[in-house]
């Protein structure tokens, strides 16, 4: 139970973000249109939100293995060097979630103190440190994925 | 946060590159000026230092680009007093409706010790005014129907930039402020999503609302002077003479751009004419009178900063 | 020099199979670690201001909208009346994906909400019928791009505001284009079908108690454009918006009206949405910074410099800005892209005696036929990741669709009455 949570806590916060976003927005349209009061507030709650949604929603794409890429050229060496190509693709993952999302996503996000958002005037903490969440979430499920293709031998379907 | 030297070519050798960003156009009175900037400074330098010029946002929105600059990062920025509001609340007042009758009363300002003390808090914050004599413009209203007093803006959707002292202007004025980006302009008041729009006539001109509104109020409701801006950061690298050719010119290159934003007015106007949009020159009085309750809203200003500024006004 | 290792590291990692979206951001940030002017920080900074825009909202919504429109039984019912009226057609439901391109972009102004939706609503039964896969998302990702040249279009928007050129001639003027566009498409679909025997078996057409029967059950579905185009027209909402209520009116449909949708569909629906979205915005997001930095070396700029240098005739400038952009938009962000090289190729045109607005269509278009080319081909992403493609099949199957909008942009460039004639009789 606790480990279904953990597991599924990017579809959860991703799925929260998308029904905010698209929630916030149809009533914006309702309280623009209905009561002639725009709500003020209404687009730097929703970017933020979307910022929110892709990042997290990154790690649900990649706890399915969904993350676009192109195999055409690979699949077309020989299976020794495909391994090495494995084993690059695996650090340069590491790298982009590893330094850029968690370690310079953080960075971005303790600075940010006095930039804020127009109208609610929120720090832009609050958006950055999505990346940070991102990483880690992206970190689990990337590495939880290699430790399963190691466990069973089985080829494999869709690569990283 | 390192001043770019370009290496490899000898000839290159101690090349200073500063970047400076701005959100106009390129052929807008603030581009002209930058390119102005850029020329001056550069043959000034003998050829020391070399000024690339980003213009239409390119390298991010204001906020981004005052943060990289604040980060140390290699750029000078256009940026406004209201948006500086963020880091130090009073400088917002510079940029507050009907402060001062005329543009030269606003430049004084920055010549006071107060406005030295604003400057010392901004440094605090790692922000560091390059130029403070840049005139932006004169804004004025720009509405589908006929306004000629604020009874006439009652509830009216008047499209403001997602900004706070806009948005309680127009509020103070009895309008419904409905911050947007300027790009969505055009569209939001062909479609009645907005009645009107306020800009420089420039910037009015720019954004097409002359094609969907008719009626263009002289509301003249705010002044804006404009400093760039750069992180303290970055400028501690720079040679000190390098700095001071970059502060010389940009004064100068900001009476060059004075000059052109004048002329540029006069051509728009004279264009909205020929267009046979109605242009309203109206009573300001009641939209002052309105506007007053603007001074007492930002509850995080200093204690009488109104009238530190207003006797500063009259003092000149 | 870190702008070449930038570039070298791109190309190495998308070839060896590193994800896209990881692809550009290690590039990226690997650009960063090497030149000194700004931090890496910045990367994420531009990550998230790629991301901060409320056009590029509508992708989610109608991609929401789309994937939970299959769970309402709407789309059955619209396709099997699409099937009725077309029938007597051959490729008919490859004519129906164009057609319904052209009457969709009188709603979107976005390609990419036009090709997920269309993705999700018309592939799988084109495969049904025989068509092949790649060839299904190829003319799905194709013919999204009339969406954004047929008003309303955000990048005509974008040209017509940074470029000072009248937004309401722009309008005006991609009107043709977009039928041109489509009628091209139209006539390749009926040989592709003519030639792999797609529905070309003589069939009657449809009884009148036939069509009206098929037309009550598809009439929900018909009725949503006219909400939409409605709901932009009288100012009731943004063209954003409307991606929110098409969201609220399949909701409706599915839980209300039709009560096909089970919770069970909704939650699945919108987990659906999150990791196929959430994957295609990082690519989006990344080429955000990735453009960022081309913008800083001024890559594009110089390229342009150079044109104006080397080129004498107005033909053969149409010619070169035309591989120019072919090569800009394989790698720059098409809105991006807009919002650099308008004010650079504006003031060669007088030299040329090319009018912005004639000009502006064809620079749309030309733009536009990098979103469905590698290595940052956004539509290219959207289309085969929702239709299950694999990118080098649909490359492929792309191959005859980017011959076709070349030719199209070069009926533009070299009739500009194409452009123009509505512009100048509605002056
Ligand atoms: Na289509
Ligand atoms: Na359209």
């Amino acid at each position: 139970m606790w480990k279904k949570g953990v597991n599924n806590i990017d579809d959860f916060i991703a799925s929260i973000a998308l029904i905010g976003v698209i929630s916030i927005t149809i009533i914006n349209v309702i309280f623009r249109y209905i009561f002639n009061m725009p709500i003020l507030w209404a687009e730097e709650v929703s970017l933020a939100l979307y910022v929110w949604l892709v990042f997290i929603g990154a790690s649900s794409t990649m706890k399915r293995n969904g993350h676009i890429g192109i195999d055409y050229f690979v699949k077309r060496l020989p299976l020794s060097i495909q391994k090495v190509m494995k084993f690059i693709r695996m650090v340069v993952i590491y790298f982009v979630f590893g330094y850029v999302f968690m370690y310079l996503g953080s960075e971005l996000a303790m600075q940010a103190g006095d930039k804020v958002t127009p109208s609610l005037r929120v720090s832009y903490i609050w958006i950055d440190v999505a990346v940070p969440i991102g990483g880690i979430l992206i970190a689990y499920h990337f590495t939880r994925n290699i430790i399963k293709s190691f466990q069973n031998e089985l080829p494999q379907k869709g690569d990283i | 946060g390192e001043v770019q030297r370009s290496s490899g070519k000898g000839l290159d050798e101690g090349l200073i590159v500063v970047n400076i960003a701005h959100g106009n156009q390129p052929s807008e009175p603030i581009g002209q000026l930058a390119e102005k900037w850029k020329e001056l400074a550069e043959e000034e330098s003998n050829g020391r230092l070399k000024l690339n010029i980003y213009p239409s946002s390119q390298l991010g929105s204001e906020k981004d680009v005052v943060e990289q600059a604040i980060m140390g990062n290699n750029v000078i920025i256009f940026t406004g007093y209201d948006f500086l509001m963020d880091y130090v609340p009073d400088a917002g007042i510079l940029t507050a409706p009907y402060l001062t009758d005329d543009f030269d009363q606003l430049l004084e300002l920055t010549t006071t010790d107060w406005f030295g003390d604003l400057e010392g808090q901004l440094n605090a914050e790692g922000i560091e005014i390059v130029n403070t004599t840049t005139i932006y413009g004169e804004r004025h209203l720009m509405t589908v129907d006929r306004v000629e007093s604020p009874e006439d803006l009652e509830g009216r959707k008047i499209r403001v930039p997602n900004n706070s002292m806009y948005i309680k202007t127009f509020e103070a004025f009895g309008a419904s402020p409905t911050p947007m980006p300027l790009s969505d302009t055009y569209t939001g008041m062909q479609q009645g999503l907005i009645d009107g729009a306020e800009n420089p006539l420039p910037v009015l001109a720019g954004s097409k609302t002359n094609e969907v509104a008719k009626h263009l109020t002289l509301t003249e409701h705010t002044k804006i002077m404009s400093p760039w801006i750069t992180g303290t950061e970055f400028m501690d690298t720079l040679p000190e003479d390098i700095v001071e050719i970059i502060k010389r010119t940009g004064i100068e290159a900001a009476e060059y751009g004075r000059e052109v934003m004048m002329e540029e007015n006069e051509k728009v106007l004279e264009e909205f004419v020929a267009q046979g949009i109605e242009i309203h020159e109206v009573d300001l009085e009641p939209f002052k009178e309105r506007a007053e309750s603007v001074y007492t809203s930002f509850p995080e200003w200093t204690d009488g900063l109104y009238k530190t500024v207003q006797s500063l006004v009259e003092e000149q | 020099m870190a702008l070449t290792i930038m570039m070298i590291s791109l190309l190495v990692l998308i070839f060896i199979n590193v994800p896209v979206a990881f692809s550009i951001i290690a590039s990226v940030a690997i650009y960063f670690i090497f030149a000194n002017d700004f931090e890496g920080m910045v990367l994420i900074q531009r990550m998230i201001s790629g991301l901060e825009s409320v056009p590029l909202m509508a992708i989610i919504f109608f991609m929401a909208s789309g994937i939970l429109m299959n769970y309402t039984g709407i789309t059955k019912r619209l396709l099997n009346f699409a099937e009725i009226i077309t029938r007597p057609l051959p490729g008919a439901l490859g004519q129906v994906n164009v057609t319904l391109s052209v009457l969709m972009s009188g709603l979107s102004g976005s390609n990419i909400a036009d090709a997920s939706m269309q993705s999700k609503m018309l592939v799988p039964s084109m495969e049904k019928k025989g068509y092949d896969r790649a060839f299904s998302t190829a003319l799905t990702a194709t013919s999204s791009i009339i969406t954004p040249i047929i008003p309303p279009g955000i990048a005509l928007i974008m040209f017509g505001y940074v470029g000072n050129v009248s937004i309401g001639d722009l309008f005006m003027a991609g009107i043709l284009p977009g039928i041109t566009l489509a009628i091209l498409l139209m006539i390749y679909v009926y040989f592709y079908a003519k030639k792999h025997n797609l529905e070309t078996e003589k069939k009657a057409k449809a009884t009148a108690k036939e069509f009206f029967s098929g037309l009550k059950d598809a009439i929900l579905a018909l009725f949503f454009p006219i909400i939409i185009i409605g709901g932009i027209r009288f100012g009731i909402f943004s063209a954003t918006e409307a991606g929110a209520i098409a969201v609220l009116y399949a909701l409706v449909i599915g839980l209300i009206v039709y009560r096909e949708m089970s919770l069970k569909d909704l939650i699945k629906s919108i987990v659906e949405t999150v990791h196929t979205g959430a994957g295609i915005l990082l690519i989006i997001a990344a080429g955000t910074a990735f453009g960022w930095v081309l913008t800083l070396e001024q890559v594009p700029q110089m390229m342009a410099e150079s044109i104006t240098g080397l080129i004498s005739t107005p033909a053969l400038f149409f010619i070169m800005i035309l591989l120019f952009l072919l090569i800009i938009g394989m790698f720059v962000e098409g809105n991006v892209a807009i919002i650099i090289l308008t004010p650079l190729f504006l003031p060669m045109l007088g030299e040329y005696g090319i009018d912005p607005v004639h000009f502006g269509i064809f620079f749309i278009l030309t733009l536009s036929i990098g979103t469905i080319t590698p290595p940052v081909g956004t539509i290219m992403f959207v289309t085969s990741s929702i239709t299950g493609t694999k990118i080098e099949d649909f490359i492929k199957a792309s191959i005859p669709f980017i011959i076709l909008l070349i030719i199209a942009s070069l009926l533009i460039a070299f009739i500009p009455q194409i452009s123009m004639f509505l512009p100048t009789i509605f002056e």
